[in-house]
């Protein structure tokens, strides 16, 4: 996967820094980087030792990939809006508007399937670009305008379907996303691709430090030269398409749309997705690969609970929990690793003083020895 | 150790005990396995202005959380008033403490009188707020400190120095014998400073003790009865205020001989060099009309007091706002920049006033924030080993303690902040750097090191710098010309013979020269 490589290249200039393997790292440091991964790990064999012959099968790993890419690529959208410091909460309605309008213009209005998925990734892509527009010209803050558009787009689903679910959906459909190529579906690979073109532009392009910049100080990145307006429309315009690429899967794996919106479930799921994931790799900073294992992690406790027996209201359980718990251990992290460069600095501050001729040291005791006792 | 400073402890004896505001001895702090306090001796008279000086990581803060009740000390007598301080922050306010940081905690919006009553209590008539009693209440507390200041103002409204001020007032109306000031006039100019230092020194006669943080070691003289200089996380020197020359504080405080206040004398830059940048009667919002030019290597110092305008002169430099009229040429090529972008694209650096606001990205990395707009084209990929390696160097060459680019830039000191700043455009060749306030609120060592770093880089590159600033002193230790600005206009221009801090204060404030 891209995860392990990816870190390795971020790390890799600080492990050759001298000064940095003097110092061992923190537990924390690698517990913060790593601990997503190995409690997968954990899970994953936890529930194969609990369930061998249901869960540890190559058929629950290729159903819960397969279920998780539009939680993935949904997810991935909302990373889009997260790195600018924006939020997008219409993100599963726009999923949801991206189904409704591919299964109603291939069933009901007899469009090709190619022209049906192209025309409705640019509804999705159109909506991400108004909600860009409102936040940027109207100044609406994009809590509100997402929450908004959410709501706004679900009824223009309604309206375009007439309010009537569309049950079926031509084979086309279903055969670009269900077809199995190598034993998985097409759609992981679909998710596997968004995953490394977003993933590859963020980390090696200029455009994803840019992005960053925008969300961390916007005002620093305009006096860099970088215009933080237009990356704002741009990031909501890119999760748009994403979304609709995410509706576009959705309808195929499905083979059907609801009226009343059919992905808008999944709103909680990428959040507690991303947000966990931020919390892996690169704490504190939202990354792919964390998005990944998070989705995965979610999905195979959620999955493994119901095969234990757990309720059907667990997995909700799971999922928010995971949101607020994500958030919490990011900023926890974030402090963390904080004291830890503190101590590091004084300890280097120390080494330093420690290689400073006597003379200084001397000279800074006797200062102190002029004065021992308080001039009361 | 600990018996050395028990005894000395007993030494101070109870009865001298009671006029102590605060009574440190010994006062140990270890994080992991670094002591930030390795053995801090501070004692603060009731009704005495005392200065508290050392450089960025000296103690300082840390000692400053022990005195609040943040943090506990991991050794040491810590005493308040002769009583043994116990509980946490809240129970020291209840001792009489007072802090006021840089950011002064006050509700902009809330007018003076309401920002004191939330902390002391509104005056109330049956179960509900008397508007007209709390009014006259905050105006009773303000007339005590002599302050002139219209209580049903907001807060936001005021000159900084007035938030400060109301800021005291708070702690005074919230009952506070003693009030610690962490760099309360790193962002005032000198008309501002001295009107808070007056009202400051009011205080002693209400038995009132200050506790005064600052940078400013001119400052610190002027006002301070006694001071106390912490080096290393040690008591290195406590002496009277009039003792003491500044050379000797700074020398006390970085504990090397330091040439930032006898800053040598400049030879004149040479005439004849190119001009890098004219500036021919622009105009704008808040300034102008201002005539200039700034040569190939040279340091020219743009000053005032904060309201003269000479900041929009540089943001409309820049781009970030737009000139109304008047002509600007760069290497002799016209320039009318309609946006930041096309000024960068010229050349220009803009190194603005406010780091944390305005300059960099907390969150982002030391790298990421030098290299927040990387050269080359939108598909070149980054390579962070060869980032890592040039940023390591540009670290290396401002002295940026720890050198290590991969780290967020929230995690390092104010000097190093202020250092990686300055990197970010003077390391990477532009034709002319606009430097705002290139030192406010770091300490001498990092000061030096920013003034030698401006200075090499004009004299070795040609670069032309523009020093944007209110701290006369700083325009006098780093430019070879000055230019002074009030009211908008340029009022005068010192050359590098006649620069002279009082000479610059006075032609700003409209004396005659």
């Amino acid at each position: 996967m891209t995860g392990p490589t990816n870190s390795a290249a971020r790390v890799s200039p600080a492990g050759k820094d001298p000064t940095r393997d003097k110092i061992p790292r923190g537990l924390t440091e690698r517990v913060g980087k790593y601990g997503l991964l190995i409690f997968l790990v954990i899970v994953f064999a936890g529930f194969s030792l609990a369930r061998p012959s249901e869960f540890a099968s190559w058929e629950n790993i290729r159903t819960t990939l397969d279920q998780q890419t539009p939680v993935i690529i949904g997810g991935l959208a909302v990373m889009m809006t997260l790195l600018t410091g924006e939020i997008d909460l219409s993100v599963a309605a726009n999923i949801s508007l991206a189904n409704i309008f591919l299964a109603g213009l291939t069933t009901n209005n007899g469009f090709p399937t190619p022209v049906a998925v192209v025309l409705a990734v640019l509804v999705s892509t159109a909506v991400g670009f108004l909600n860009g527009l409102i936040v940027e010209k109207l100044q609406v803050t994009s809590f509100v305008a997402t929450l908004g558009m959410a709501t706004l787009i679900g009824g223009v689903g309604l309206a375009y379907s007439h309010s009537t679910d569309i049950l079926t959906v031509p084979n086309s459909v279903t055969a670009m996303v269900r077809t199995s190529v190598i034993g998985l579906p097409l759609s992981v690979f679909y998710g596997l691709a968004a995953m490394l073109v977003v993933g590859l532009v963020l980390r090696y392009l200029p455009v994803g430090r840019k992005l960053r910049a925008v969300g961390a100080n916007p005002r620093a990145a305009a006096l860099t030269g970088i215009r933080p307006g237009l990356y704002r429309i741009a990031s909501f315009t890119l999760g748009g398409a994403l979304a609709g690429i995410a509706g576009v899967v959705i309808t195929g794996q499905l083979g059907s749309a609801t009226a009343a919106g059919t992905a808008d479930s999944l709103l909680l799921p990428i959040f507690a997705a991303v947000f966990l994931g931020s919390t892996a790799f690169t704490p504190g900073r939202q990354n792919v690969p964390g998005l990944f294992v998070a989705a995965l992690f979610l999905a195979f406790v959620s999955s493994g609970l119901v095969l234990l027996g757990a309720p059907s209201w667990a997995s909700p359980l799971i999922n928010g929990a995971a949101l607020i718990l994500a958030v919490a251990f990011s900023t926890w992290a974030l402090r963390m690793q904080a004291r830890q460069f503190r101590v590091q600095q004084l300890r280097q501050m120390d080494l330093e003083d420690a290689m400073v001729s006597g003379a200084t040291s001397a000279g800074g005791l006797e200062a102190a020895h002029q004065n021992p006792t308080p001039s009361v | 150790m600990s018996g050395y400073l028990q005894s000395d402890c007993s030494s101070t004896g109870s009865p001298l005990a009671a006029e102590l505001a605060v009574d440190a001895v010994g006062l140990r702090k270890v994080y992991g396995p670094t002591a930030a306090l390795a053995g801090v001796d501070f004692q603060v008279r009731a009704g005495e202005i005392h200065g508290l000086l050392g450089e960025n990581g000296a103690g300082k803060s840390t000692l400053v959380r022990l005195l609040a009740g943040v943090e506990r000390p991991d050794g040491g007598q810590l005493r308040f008033f002769g009583e043994q301080a116990s509980g946490g922050p809240s129970g020291r306010r209840r001792d009489g403490l007072a802090f006021i940081h840089q950011d002064l905690g006050l509700f902009a919006q809330f007018s003076v009188a309401d920002n004191i009553a939330l902390s002391s209590g509104f005056r109330l008539r049956g179960k509900f707020i008397d508007q007209a009693a709390t009014i006259t209440r905050a105006r009773e507390t303000v007339e005590r400190i002599g302050f002139d200041c219209d209580v049903t103002k907001p807060v936001g409204g005021l000159p900084l120095a007035d938030q400060t001020l109301v800021a005291v007032c708070r702690a005074l109306a919230d009952g506070a014998r003693l009030i610690v000031l962490d760099e309360p006039t790193a962002y005032l100019e000198a008309r501002q400073v001295r009107k808070v230092f007056d009202l400051l020194s009011g205080l002693r006669s209400d038995g009132v003790a200050c506790v005064l943080i600052s940078h400013r070691s001119e400052d610190v003289l002027r006002v301070c009865d006694r001071v106390t200089v912490l080096r290393d996380g040690r008591t290195v020197a406590r002496r009277g205020a009039r003792e003491l020359s500044e050379v000797e504080l700074i020398r006390l405080i970085t504990g090397r001989a330091d040439a930032s206040d006898s800053a040598p004398r400049r030879p004149p830059v040479p005439d004849g060099r190119p001009a890098r940048l004219l500036a021919d009667a622009l105009r704008g919002s808040g300034f102008g009309p201002v005539s200039f030019s700034v040569h190939e290597g040279e340091v020219v110092g743009l000053c005032g007091l904060a309201d003269a305008g000479q900041f929009a002169v540089g943001r409309a430099l820049v781009g970030d706002i737009s000139a109304s009229g008047g002509g600007l040429t760069i290497d002799g090529r016209d320039l009318s920049p309609s946006g930041v972008r096309d000024a960068l694209g010229a050349g220009i650096g803009f190194v603005p006033a406010n780091r944390s606001a305005d300059g960099l990205a907390g969150a982002l990395t030391a790298a990421e924030n030098m290299l927040m707009s990387p050269p080359g084209k939108w598909w070149q990929p980054l390579r962070s080993s060869s980032e890592g390696e040039m940023c390591r160097g540009l670290l290396l060459k401002f002295r940026v303690v720890p050198p290590l680019p991969d780290r967020p830039v929230s995690t390092f000191s104010g000097g190093n902040q202020q250092k990686i700043l300055l990197a970010k455009w003077l390391g990477f060749d532009r034709r002319l750097v606009i430097l705002n306030e290139p030192s406010a609120g770091v300490d001498v060592g990092a000061k030096s090191d920013i003034h030698k770093q401006i200075r090499s880089d004009c004299e070795n590159n040609g670069t032309a710098a523009l020093v944007i600033s209110t701290d006369f002193q700083e325009i006098v230790d780093l430019c070879d010309r000055a230019l002074v600005m009030r009211r908008g206009v340029i009022v005068g221009e010192l050359g590098s013979l006649e620069l002279h801090p009082d000479v610059l204060t006075e032609m700003a404030y409209g004396g005659a020269v």
